[in-house]
């Protein structure tokens, strides 16, 4: 027990100092004094705090309860009480008290604060093993006393707010916070938020599961709340809300990679759910990731190519006509030749090109490569290999471009999977396809001695009037091969007309004479046999 | 010399329109078959090459014996109007009609030469072919030295006719000379002569009864009853005659097909 102190009234000193009593009892004698006239003269609740702040090692008017009147411990001509002394009896605020200061009776904290008591119970922390029964809430609310206590020694000073606290125990999580965050940008450093900003300050520990949902009501708080921007993405999908809703289905809570997704480990995120999601589009189909394995880009990582995924959480695939953006990232060269091509020009080229089908899309990488599935040009699997490329070109060039080819030479011994004959991509080119009055296309008039020279050396100004596409139907464009064929044509099916019928009058005659012959000789064996005879 | 030449051009024709009409008729099933099974496109090209260098060799020794053959008879002169010659005359034009009568039974017999006019026609496609199937192969064969003096558009006619003159060729062979000379019902199923170089006297007396009168009026008809060969040597030639008849139908049959339903 601590000795009492000779009680001092409050009133006293004032009229020692010879003050009126008008001072404090404002509005009369008759009636008490109130806080308002003690502000006036000694400033207000906080500036006394401060004041007091080297007068007394527990500083009365700091305490945890806040703002208390004057009057619950100055009671003016009666000696003064310390009203925190009804809790801590032990306490006397001119002596340090060190460690939190015993109450008598002890105060439950749950019968001021229910709320919070029962959130604990249900928590992880309340379960904790080492603690016998759990933590209390003074674990955490060291700071709960009418005295501010130092600071605890921080691993990281620049930690704010609460979060101190957790991280007494939670030391582990400072350095993976730390280093994906190394200027202290994101989820450290002066703008970094609580640990109460994503976990609930009590119930905390039950939210693996439902803490990063931004559609529960009874958990408003959420990455969502400061990432707005990923409402509109992969979030908003409703079919895989499950597995998806959660931001730390890709981004680990606390080591959290923050928005460039490790790279190293992104596909194996993506595909924990798109190798085996259930009843989803195509897209999620188990069949991709075999292709990807198998594919020439078995070593990238999904947001490579997804780049509107890394960019903004956009779920979309690779929209179709901005695949070259995602494309060219790598493949510079060939993006440049193609988007100067036909193939990467206005709609209208494309007419003049395939003028059979007005509403033909232009090509674009993925048409041509594929997609999941892309295979270097060397594989006979490959759309573009030479085993498989012609093929691919017809599907947009049939009709003529097609047919005459298959009729040249060229295209009779591709047909017959001859893959060193020249094919389409031989004379147009890949990516750098031009129409012929385009100076820069490998089939204009002035390149084509060095086009037809790459396979055929020595090709000269005639050797490329030879025509790789002869229509000889066309008896307009190509008159003087038309009446080649005709006069072939004529000359087989005279000579086949007059030899058959002359075949077909001399077959009848024919078989009468084997006959007559067959006859003559039976005749003859007969008459043989009559002589032995 | 005839005999070996007919042999080796048999080798070598039926051996071109093998690795040939593959590529003309690139679509079908049994052209890729066949491709595939000289050993490719670029393969098969080489083939082709080195059969059509052998009818050339044969086409060659053929004019080597035609001009030894003018001079033991005398003269180009000599050769081209004697009873051997292979050049048509108006003897042919009459057997002709002759013909015509005969097959539909208005008239005897015609009493044929030692060539009857469809052998001559036979002849002379056959040169003809050959002339015109070989320069245009040549151009294909050597595009880059013919475009130093033919504009490259020949190279689109020479594929054309050499193409096309190449399916005349082989339907006329496959069709007309084999019916005309094998495999009509009389003379069923070949007649040997041209592998043997012998007739027999009978054969020879209802075939060609002129030539028959001639040689008689000459008397070089020989006494032999039997055909001095042993009966192993004419099976082989049987079997090599009878397989080249066979697969020249089998073409003919797949060519055929191609052509009525290519589309």
């Amino acid at each position: 027990m601590y000795a009492q102190q000779p009680a001092k009234d409050t009133a006293k000193p004032h009229m020692v100092l010879g003050l009126s009593c008008t001072i404090c009892h404002q509005s009369g004698t008759k009636q008490p004094a109130t806080e308002k006239s003690c502000v006036n003269c000694h400033g207000d609740y906080a500036t006394l705090g401060e004041k007091n702040a080297n007068t007394f090692t527990q500083n009365p008017h700091q305490g945890h309860l806040g703002h208390l009147a004057c009057t619950v411990c100055h009671h003016g001509h009666k000696p003064d009480t310390q009203y925190c002394q009804s809790c801590h009896p032990e306490m006397e605020i001119e002596k340090a008290v060190p460690g939190p200061i015993p109450m008598n009776p002890p105060l439950e904290c749950k019968s001021c604060h229910p709320e919070q008591a029962r959130k604990l119970a249900h928590s992880a922390h309340a379960r904790l093993k080492w603690a016998d029964s759990g933590l209390s809430c003074r674990a955490c609310h060291i700071d709960h006393s009418l005295f501010q206590l130092p600071k605890p020694k921080m691993p990281v000073a620049a930690i704010s707010g609460a979060s101190y606290k957790c991280l007494h125990c939670h030391e582990r999580f400072i350095l993976p916070i730390m280093k994906i965050d190394p200027e202290g940008e994101l989820h450290s450093g002066p703008r970094a938020p609580k640990c109460s900003a994503c976990h609930d300050a009590h119930s905390l520990m039950h939210t693996q599961e439902s803490l990063w949902k931004r559609t529960e009501k009874n958990n408003p708080i959420s990455c969502l709340r400061c990432h707005k921007d990923v409402q509109k993405l992969h979030l908003n999908l409703q079919a895989s809300k499950e597995r998806i809703n959660n931001c730390d289905g890709c981004h680990v809570s606390h080591a959290a990679e923050s928005s460039p997704l490790d790279l190293a480990s992104e596909t194996a995120k993506c595909i924990r759910c798109h190798s085996s999601l259930p009843g989803s589009s195509q897209a999620f189909a188990p069949q991709i990731m075999k292709d990807l394995k198998r594919s020439a880009h078995a070593s990238l990582q999904c947001g490579q190519c997804h780049t509107r995924m890394r960019a903004n959480h956009s779920l979309s695939k690779p929209k179709a006509e901005e695949s070259t953006v995602e494309c060219v990232g790598c493949h510079q060269r060939q993006a440049r030749d193609y988007s100067m091509s036909v193939h990467g020009q206005a709609p209208s080229a494309v007419l003049r090109v395939s003028g059979n089908n007005p509403k033909v899309k232009l090509p674009r990488c993925i048409d041509c490569h594929g997609t999941h599935k892309i295979l270097k040009h060397t594989d006979p699997m490959s759309p573009v290999s030479r085993e498989r490329s012609v093929q691919l070109c017809i599907q947009c060039h049939s009709g003529k471009d097609a047919a005459s080819y298959f009729f040249s030479y060229h295209g009779k011994a591709n047909k017959l999977g001859s893959t060193t004959t020249a094919q389409c991509v031989d004379c147009h080119g890949a990516h750098a396809v031009f129409v012929r009055a385009d100076a820069r296309s490998s089939i204009a008039p002035g390149n084509l001695k060095a086009t037809c020279g790459r396979c055929h050396q020595g090709a000269n100004e005639k050797f490329v009037q030879y025509a790789s596409h002869a229509q000889i139907d066309d008896k307009d464009k190509y008159s003087r091969l038309y009446f080649v064929m005709l006069a072939m044509q004529v000359l087989l099916a005279t000579t086949h007309a007059f030899f058959i019928l002359h075949l077909l009058f001399w077959l009848p005659r024919s078989l009468k004479e084997r006959r007559l012959r067959n006859a003559v000789t039976s005749d003859s064996l007969v008459s043989d046999a009559s002589l032995q005879g | 010399m005839s005999r070996l030449l007919h042999a080796l051009l048999i080798l070598s024709f039926l051996g071109l329109s093998l690795s040939g009409m593959p590529l003309r008729y690139s679509s079908t099933p049994w052209a890729k078959a066949l491709t595939h099974a000289f050993g490719g496109v670029h393969a098969t090209g080489q083939i082709h090459r080195l059969f059509a260098l052998l009818m050339f060799s044969v086409f060659a020794a053929h004019l080597i014996d035609l001009f030894r053959t003018s001079r033991n008879l005398g003269g180009w002169h000599a050769m081209l109007t004697g009873p051997n010659s292979m050049v048509p005359n108006l003897t042919d034009v009459r057997m002709f009609f002759a013909s015509l009568r005969w097959f539909i039974g208005s008239g005897p017999r015609p009493r044929y030469g030692r060539y009857t006019y469809w052998e001559k026609f036979d002849y002379f496609a056959v040169f003809w072919g050959m002339l015109i199937i070989g320069s245009t192969g040549l151009v294909m064969c050597f595009p880059e030295i013919f475009s130093r003096f033919l504009s490259g558009e020949w190279q689109n006619v020479a594929v054309i006719v050499h193409s096309d003159e190449a399916l005349l060729a082989v339907l006329f062979i496959f069709i007309i000379h084999f019916f005309n000379t094998h495999l009509r019902p009389d003379r069923f199923p070949m007649d040997m002569s041209i592998f043997t170089g012998y007739i027999s006297v009978e054969d020879l007396q209802r075939e060609r009864p002129e030539e028959y009168k001639r040689l008689q009026s000459e008397s070089l008809i020989t006494g032999e009853s039997a055909l001095p060969y042993s009966p192993f040597y004419i099976f082989l030639v049987r079997l090599y005659a009878c397989l080249a008849l066979l697969i020249g139908l089998t073409m003919l049959f797949l060519v055929a097909r191609a052509i009525l339903f290519s589309n």
